[in-house]
């Protein structure tokens, strides 16, 4: 095809190349953002350099060094402190609740964020389950070391005797192989790493102490030698004299291997049941070429049985299959204590082995028999990580999975019902969560449910509150009538249920439902003018029947039927479970979410009532306010411990816990109190101007007005003080409460994990990390969805 | 200027009925600084009165106090045959029937359009909620906006969201109509359509008192213009004698700097 325009002019393009290979791709990048300038080389070797050298420290000391089986043996105790193992089902059900109350939020209202959680939980379960999986198939379980030999053993400062029997936990099946360690020379020795017994370890002390010796010597003389030599003076008298006195301070003693005739002869081994009957033949070993193998015929204790050949010979056995043991007592719900012994590598616990032949045979300890020498990144994986994921996998599946099942659950209800009734399910679900988990820790049984009896009624009460000032206005005969409603609500439950009940939702609702009554008969009266006068007179009585039948109910029960609060009824019931045994995760769950629950409408009501014109409501909120944002939580913490007796004497059998809990509730108020006066401010006046010559009433604009813009305005804030409240409830370590942070200081007293302080602040670093992270996501989620800020003009 | 000629400019004189608002000798202070001094007016039914006057002169402060967004403490100020004091219960009568437009709008911005105007017709006038999202499209409607009921105060111009406030103020079926300078804050461009709305509102038969700029508007729909001057009303007349044969000096000079 020719094109015949003369107007076209032909021209090649011009050339194009590709950018220098300086200016793009990875040395592109690093020159920009690494290398820009003299400064930044420097800032990013400075930063790389720290950044590095700590978590190089810090991943060595996490796989060499750290002891986890501190956690992994306390990790109930680090879930939910001493809470009854019979209840525990409760608590699983609480969780599965909240999760799948989550996931059918996240269908709901962050369906972007369904690729990220779900990748998170599929990589999540493979982890879980294929690192135990890979670890347990390609890992050996490192040996343990076992001295044996009827010489004494006694180098130097150390003097033992190897044990001829130690008992240990096997279970059926598994296999135990006994091989002479390969140890002919003192280099051998001190390298030896692993589970060792006392005297092994003596050993291979002594060896490194004598090689380091060795080796300092050789230092000192050739310091010593080149000074000799040279023809100026090297070193004054006096460093001559000190190195000296170091040499004569050094010891020397003969290789550890020769003087104790180290795999000089052999060794016998034998396995023996319980009850001191050999369970296989017994096996020679000459040399360190030869095992010996023994199977298991059924869980339970075993001992091994090891004599030397000769009397003058010493050898190390590397013991495949067996395992540390650690000995705990434990408190019998009847009373009385039992002794486990529980092998740390599962967790298979079993009772102590009878004594044989009259003698108390020593077991192969995990206090005595420590791991010496720094771990191989494959052990770390073998002994911790391996097992711990393994005894949690089932547990995290079934919470991821119930997550899922939410998730799905909601999808079907919005493509049967709707996306409106969606939301509905969703909403329901999660506000439920609140009552869900507090019924499932604490119980609901025939005290409780008389309780929240009289709570419903309480509830009516206000109602009826609500309906009296509607019916007939603010004036001061109702006044008087409304007050002895609250004293009849306030004092009847106090006076006829708290002697029998002792504290429970009851006091609570004693404690609020005057307020509440007089709050609402305020605000009914509000629509005092616009009343349908027939109507509220229908309201009145509904509710004055309603309150009083909720109110005498209860009361009738126990003082006619006489209904027992004190006898026992069926578990199915939910009993009250003991609050003082409440710990870890549980307890700083409970102390931030029942913070966050009451504390939000307190401290809402705070805010109000700080920018009420009455200057009672006004100075009493603004001095509460003060009085504890000017005191650490602490000391709030402290005064609640101490100051809730003073209150009434009935409240001294108050636990710990609820009285923490108070402190909490009360401490958060009045930071959210003010989180919200702050958003209060931050509203034009004309928002109030013109809902009040619209004809709306005080509350009205506030309920309907400046309260929903305050709150947007300022959830940012409330989610961060939440953040920060559920760190803060660490603090109650301090009043002795064992939650995530006090259960450490007592994992450390137990002697078995003495000096494991460290694991146990780092595995709640990432717990507290853990769930900051997501609350402070989810913050995020809501700002990014505009909720964190009002529409404005 | 006769008859016809007033006619032609639109200027539909308005049947006065009875007296609705009644103040006597109102005096206000904020602190020390005396705002109203011994106002005395009356409005009465159906009458359009525009207030002028420097700023800080206190028209705002005369219209805010009719409906007890300021209190004044001395003279009385009876609306409706109700007398303005401190008791809630006849402060609520009073605002019931009062409607107001602000300068800054103030629409509730966390509420759609329809939710702004139907908030209070629930809530204070019990109406149900079929019922009052009826008369607020009836009312977008008359305002010339009803496309714009499910947006966000927010997403609409100036004009528009004063014209939603207006429709607000009317949802409560008032007998009176405060305007606070419902211009000032707005566009050039926007301003007619807002006085549109308010002429209309005018010629219906709407008692309104109007703070206003706006010289054009007070003459050609006022009954009456009033001009104040540190909280005092210096000057009343009809537009006519009020523009055209001014008879105090202060207000001849606030003319001359103004038209």
């Amino acid at each position: 095809m020719t094109d015949n325009n003369p107007n076209k002019v032909y021209y090649e393009a011009p050339p194009t190349r590709p950018a220098p290979v300086t200016q793009t791709g990875v040395i592109g990048w690093v020159r920009k953002n690494l290398l820009a300038s003299w400064l930044d080389v420097f800032l990013t070797l400075i930063f790389t350099f720290i950044v590095v050298s700590a978590v190089v420290s810090f991943v060595v000391w996490t796989i060499s060094n750290a002891n986890w089986w501190a956690v992994s043996f306390n990790f109930r105790q680090f879930m939910m402190g001493g809470y009854e193992p019979a209840l525990e089902w409760r608590l699983s059900v609480a969780v599965l609740f909240t999760v799948v109350a989550m996931g059918m939020a996240v269908a709901v209202w962050v369906q972007r964020i369904v690729r990220i959680a779900a990748g998170l939980i599929i990589f999540t379960l493979a982890f879980v389950w294929l690192v135990p999986a890979l670890s347990t198939a390609l890992i050996p379980i490192p040996p343990v070391y076992v001295a044996v030999g009827n010489a004494p053993i006694a180098v130097d400062n150390v003097n033992e005797t190897a044990r001829p029997r130690l008992a240990f936990v096997g279970r059926a099946g598994e296999t135990i192989t006994v091989q002479i360690a390969p140890i002919s020379t003192d280099e051998q020795l001190a390298a030896l790493t692993g589970f060792m017994d006392m005297p092994t370890n003596g050993m291979r002390v002594i060896a490194e102490r004598r090689l380091q010796a060795a080796v300092t010597r050789a230092e000192i003389e050739a310091q010593l030698a080149a000074h000799a030599a040279s023809p100026i003076r090297l070193l004054t008298e006096g460093q001559i004299a000190r190195l000296e006195t170091q040499l004569n301070r050094l010891i020397d003693i003969p290789p550890v291997t020769e003087t104790l005739n180290f795999a000089q002869g052999g060794a016998v081994v034998e396995v023996l049941d319980a009850d001191g009957n050999s369970i296989a033949p017994a096996v020679n070993l000459p040399t360190a070429n030869e095992r010996a193998t023994f199977t298991l015929p059924a869980d339970g204790w075993y001992i091994l049985h090891t004599t030397g050949d000769d009397d003058t010979s010493i050898n190390v056995l590397a013991v495949n299959g067996m395992q540390p043991l650690l000995q705990s007592s434990v408190l019998q719900p009847g009373g009385g204590f039992i002794t486990n012994y529980t092998r740390m590598i599962d967790l298979f616990a079993i009772r102590g082995i009878r004594a044989v032949d009259d003698r108390a045979v020593p077991f192969f300890d995990y206090i005595r028999n420590q791991y010496w020498g720094e771990r191989p990144f494959t052990t770390y994986l073998r002994l911790f990580l391996a097992p711990f994921l393994s005894q949690h996998a089932l547990n995290l599946t079934y919470i991821l999975l119930a997550g899922v099942a939410g998730y799905w659950a909601l999808r079907a209800v919005q493509r049967w019902r709707g996306a409106a009734a969606g939301a509905q399910v969703a909403t329901v679900a999660l506000a439920l969560t609140p009552a869900v988990i507090w019924i499932m820790a604490t119980g609901l049984n025939v005290p409780d449910i008389l309780n929240l009896t009289v709570v419903v009624g309480g509830v009516f009460a206000v109602l009826l509150a609500r309906a009296l000032g509607a019916r007939f206005g603010r004036q001061p005969v109702m006044v008087a009538v409304v007050g002895a409603v609250a004293a009849l609500a306030w004092g009847m439950p106090l006076a006829v249920f708290n002697p029998h009940y002792g504290f429970g939702l009851l006091a609570l609702v004693n404690f609020f439902s005057p307020l509440l009554i007089f709050i609402f008969w305020v605000i009914g009266s509000d629509s005092y003018h616009a009343s349908d006068q027939a109507e509220y007179n229908r309201q009145v009585g509904l509710y004055s029947v309603l309150t009083l039948t909720f109110l005498v109910v209860p009361y009738l029960l126990v003082q006619v039927f006489g209904v027992s609060p004190s006898a026992s009824y069926p578990d199915w019931f939910l009993r009250q479970s003991d609050q003082r045994l409440w710990g870890g995760l549980l307890l700083t769950f409970i102390l931030t979410i029942y913070g966050i629950v009451f504390s939000f409408p307190i401290g809402i009501l705070l805010a109000l009532g700080r920018r009420s014109n009455l200057p009672v409501i006004k100075y009493g909120c603004t001095l509460y306010i003060e009085l504890v944002r000017g005191s650490p939580f602490i000391t709030v913490l402290f005064l609640a411990q101490l100051f809730i007796p003073l209150i009434n004497p009935e409240f001294a059998s108050v636990p710990g816990t609820i009285r923490a809990l108070v402190a909490t509730i009360m401490f958060s108020a009045a930071y959210l109190a003010e989180n919200v006066r702050g958003g209060l401010q931050s509203l034009p006046p004309g928002q109030t101007e013109a809902g009040k010559s619209l004809g709306l009433s005080g509350w009205q604009v506030i309920y309907y007005i400046t309260l929903p813009q305050a709150l947007r305005a300022v959830i940012p804030a409330i989610l961060g003080s939440f953040v920060s409240l559920f760190k803060d409830t660490s603090l109650v370590a301090i009043v002795g409460l064992t939650d995530l942070t006090g259960f450490v200081n007592i994992m450390v007293v137990q002697p078995a994990f003495t000096g494991t302080r460290a694991e146990g602040l780092l595995f709640i670093t990432l717990i507290y990390f853990f769930f900051s992270y997501v609350m402070s996501y989810v913050s995020r989620l809501l700002e990014a969805s505009g909720s964190g800020s009002t529409r404005r003009i | 200027m006769s008859e016809e000629n007033l006619l032609l400019q639109g200027h539909v004189p308005h049947v006065i009925g009875e007296p609705m608002i009644v103040c006597r000798k109102v005096n206000k202070w904020f602190g020390d600084f005396h705002a109203l001094k011994d106002i005395d007016l009356e409005v009465r039914e159906r009458e359009v009165v525009v207030i002028i006057g420097p700023s800080g002169s206190g028209k705002s402060t005369l219209i805010r106090c009719i409906n007890r967004l300021e209190e004044h403490q001395e003279g009385d100020i009876i609306v409706d045959g109700v007398e303005l004091t401190n008791d809630v219960t006849n402060i609520s009568a009073i605002r019931k029937e009062t409607g107001m437009v602000f300068q800054q709008f103030n629409l509730f911005p966390h509420l759609t359009v329809l939710d702004n105007i139907t908030l209070a017709q629930r809530h204070v006038r019990k109406r149900g909620k079929a019922e009052s999202e009826k008369i607020a499209m009836d009312l977008l409607k008359r305002v010339g906006i009803p496309e714009q009921a499910k947006k966000y105060p927010g997403q609409l111009s100036g004009g528009q969201q004063q014209r939603v406030a207006i429709a607000r103020a009317l949802a409560m079926n008032p007998k009176i109509m405060l305007f606070d300078e419902p211009t000032s804050a707005l566009d050039p461009e926007m301003i007619k359509e807002v006085l549109d709305v308010m002429k209309e509102l005018a010629r219906s038969g709407m008692t309104m008192i109007v703070v206003t700029h706006e010289m054009g508007f007070a003459r050609e729909v006022a009954d009456r213009v009033i001009f104040m001057e540190s909280g005092r009303i210096v000057e009343t007349g009809t537009p006519d004698n009020f523009f055209d044969n001014p008879q105090h000096d202060r207000t001849k000079l606030f003319l001359s700097q103004i038209l």
